[in-house]
């Protein structure tokens, strides 16, 4: 089983639609994947048409032995794609797993059990630095992160990347990918041109309107336009993404 | 989760059916049908069927699904499967432990048409996916084909209440019962010309210790009759070497009970019957033997070293040639109007009581007389074993392996007179000591058949110089380890003479 986090510090940068695109094209391929939206605003669960978790328990979730993860794993209406829809309730993370021992490491744990039923884990992230982050880090074997070609998304970029150092976290493990380019753009183009960026993968995902008809449609872009430049860019994004992580 | 399968009993099935849903389901979208066939694939035993396998080919695609829990596997090939090297590795490993040396035959072929069912939520979503299905064993437009109509819902996972409320409206609504994954199939292979479901070489009998004798050897009698029977057209058809086998080991088991428990017939009566089996029996001796060559042609290879293996393959294209004729001679028996005559004289036999002449111990109970032959042979054994020293000649071994034969057969015919636990004890004891003599009487035919062969080599020639001596390679090692087997066999006989298992047998079968 592997595990890949979508995160960026960021909001607005693409990352659920990345999520649900890379674990759909995944699914596609006999991959059993699970998709777990992390970010309380449940975007991720809308573009599915899956309605929020009500009685997920912030405080029982990430004990020893908890089944609560499992139990609220509900089907997409994609074959071998299942999603942990998001929770209210998730944005108390944080404060649950800081009242906690090893609080660090909790996420991995209690997401292991998953391994026997899933080839495929994607953890949508909350766009903050937290504790829950953190987790997510530490659980994720890579960490997959869109950056719009601007200045404040590499200030973001270069933030994460601080942030491992200090906590000796691998930052090999960081993945990151142009999102939402317009290449008509100077700045976008620039910035993509200067080529600055370590482990920076060579598939960029187009600004394109189909993508941002997910939110119309509540399907994968890939799923409901195959022949869209949004779709053709997710699939040469997955494709890349699946040599580095099977 | 599970599928739930609803057999709908209904002549016709109305289109009105996805409208049932439509209180509860807001939505109910319809798919496309579309219709096919499904060529199964079984042995002749349906061992892939009763262990949850199905494997068919759809649309030139081969596939194996399961009943637990392990996903799907599609291949393509073009030609048939039949034994299992005929399949790609990958596939043949996940069937070798239940398939083992028989061959796949087709079992039956369905036609189906399918038309998918999505039950959504308010919004959108699928909560439940159906399907109505429509089957039938013959062209569906031929007059006389019979249709059976289900519907499979299958829940996503997270939405099982949602499936339960679809479950519930079909039960309420249309008439028709839940049924079983595979028991729709199971109706189908029941109407199979090549497989065959009730099938089983060691038939069980379901014997009461009260039980008249003679009706008793009679049921069993015809259970045996029943599995020579149902083995005859597999061996003719030439699908795998199994039909023979279980043919012959059914007609030794006739004549052994027949033989042992004659007192529960009159002698002379049965006397004509069993001659006839023997002599069908011992027509089928040589096809055997070149069976039991070919099935073994890989042990032999390893016997030799490797510069003997070429001359090896000259031997096996000899057998082969060989199995055919022999092959070809026991078709022409099976279909001869004097084994049909022989065969229905022994059916009439048994099936027409009145004129069957009883013997002395006909009314007894057939607790007493299992008993009594049982534990008669078991002593025979002894005396027999108790009699080999290293001086003690093949034929020694042969009659104490007939022995063990004769006692094997009588414990399992009659093992539902016994405690369970007690009985399989007694039956595993004797089939070890089996084995090792089953093996030294293997040695000692390969042996015999290899002098003759090499024997039959003609001229002196280097090719013929170089078979001889892979031939000699063979003969050597069949002695050795020959030789092995005795040693064994002291060591089996006196775990079998052991105080433990002495007194199991008294307990057992003592009066």
């Amino acid at each position: 089983m592997k595990s890949l986090a979508v995160y960026n510090l960021k909001g607005g940068v693409g990352k659920t639609a990345a999520s649900v695109n890379l674990s759909y094209l995944a699914s596609c391929e006999n991959i059993q994947t699970l998709l777990m939206d992390l970010d309380p605003q449940g975007a991720t669960s809308y573009y599915l048409r899956i309605k929020p978790a009500k009685q997920i328990n912030s405080k029982k979730i990430f004990k020893k032995k908890s089944n609560l993860i499992d139990r609220n794993i509900k089907g997409t209406d994609f074959e071998g794609f299942d999603l942990l829809p998001a929770s209210m309730s998730f944005r108390n993370f944080d404060i649950e797993l800081g009242n906690m021992k090893k609080s660090e490491n909790r996420l991995k744990k209690v997401t292991q059990p998953l391994r026997k039923q899933y080839d495929l884990i994607l953890f949508d992230c909350p766009p903050n630095v937290t504790l829950l982050s953190e987790n997510i880090f530490r659980a994720a074997d890579y960490i997959l992160v869109p950056l719009i070609p601007t200045t404040l998304s590499l200030l973001s970029y270069k933030k994460l990347i601080v942030f491992f150092e200090e906590f000796g976290l691998d930052t090999k493990k960081i993945l990151p990918f142009f999102s939402m380019v317009e290449r008509r753009k100077k700045l976008h183009k620039q910035i993509m041109d200067e080529g600055e960026i370590t482990n920076l993968l060579h598939t960029f995902i187009p600004y394109n309107t189909d993508i941002e008809k997910m939110g119309i449609y509540r399907n994968p872009v890939c799923s409901y336009n195959p022949s869209s430049p949004g779709t053709k860019a997710f699939v040469e994004l997955w494709g890349e993404v699946r040599k580095i992580i099977f | 989760m599970e599928k739930f399968v609803f057999l709908i009993t209904l002549d016709s099935v109305p289109d009105v059916i996805p409208s049932l849903f439509l209180n509860e389901f807001p939505y109910i979208e319809r798919e496309k049908t579309f219709s096919g066939r499904l060529k199964y694939f079984d042995t002749f035993d349906c061992k892939l069927i009763k262990n949850g396998i199905r494997f068919y080919k759809s649309g030139g695609v081969y596939k194996l699904e399961f009943s637990d829990n392990r996903s799907p596997i599609s291949f393509k090939q073009k030609t048939l499967p039949t034994m299992l090297n005929t399949l790609p590795e990958s596939i043949s490993e996940v069937l070798k432990p239940l398939v083992g040396i028989r061959s796949l035959l087709p079992a039956v072929e369905i036609y189906f048409n399918e038309t998918p069912l999505l039950f959504l939520n308010d919004d959108r979503k699928i909560v439940v996916r159906g399907k109505l299905k429509e089957f039938s064993i013959s062209d569906p437009n031929e007059v006389n084909s019979k249709l059976y109509r289900l519907i499979e819902l299958l829940p996503l996972r997270g939405y099982g209440e949602a499936g339960k409320t679809a479950e519930n409206i079909l039960l309420k609504n249309l008439p028709g019962r839940r049924i079983k994954n595979n028991e729709l199939l199971k109706v189908f292979f029941s109407s199979s010309r090549y497989v065959s479901l009730n099938y089983t070489s060691k038939p069980v009998f379901n014997l009461q210790p009260q039980m008249n004798a003679f009706e008793t050897v009679i049921l069993i009698l015809k259970g045996l009759l029943s599995v020579i029977k149902a083995n005859e057209n597999g061996i003719i058809g030439d699908f795998d070497t199994e039909f023979l086998h279980d043919y012959r080991v059914a007609i030794r088991k006739t004549r052994s009970v027949a033989g042992q428990l004659k007192k529960v017939f009159n002698t002379e009566q049965l006397k004509g019957h069993t001659d006839n089996l023997k002599k069908i029996a011992a027509a089928t001796n040589n096809l055997r033997d070149m069976d039991v060559y070919l099935l073994s042609e890989k042990e032999y290879q390893k016997m030799l070293p490797p510069n003997l293996h070429e001359e090896l393959i000259v031997f096996f294209e000899d057998v082969k040639k060989k199995r055919k004729k022999e092959k070809k001679l026991v078709t022409d028996m099976l279909l001869s109007e004097d084994y049909q005559k022989r065969m229905d004289s022994w059916s009439s036999f048994l099936y027409s009581n009145k004129t069957v002449l009883k013997g002395d111990e006909a009314d007894s109970r057939i607790i007493n007389v299992a008993k009594k032959y049982i534990y008669k042979r078991y002593q025979k054994i002894i005396k027999r074993g108790c009699n080999i020293s290293n001086t003690s000649n093949d034929e020694e071994f042969h009659q104490i392996r007939i022995n063990c034969k004769k006692l094997r057969y009588l414990l399992e015919l009659f093992s539902s007179l016994f405690p369970e636990n007690e009985i399989s004890s007694a039956i595993k004891q004797l089939k070890k000591m089996q084995d090792t003599l089953g093996n030294f009487n293997d040695m000692c035919m390969q042996q015999e058949h290899l002098n003759e062969y090499l024997y039959s080599i003609p001229g002196q020639n280097s090719d013929n110089t170089r078979i001889s001596a892979a031939i000699g390679g063979l003969i050597t090692s069949a002695y050795n380890k020959k030789n092995d087997c005795r040693i064994e066999f002291y060591e089996r006989f006196n775990e079998f003479i052991s105080n433990n298992n002495k007194m199991l047998y008294e307990q057992l079968f003592k009066h």
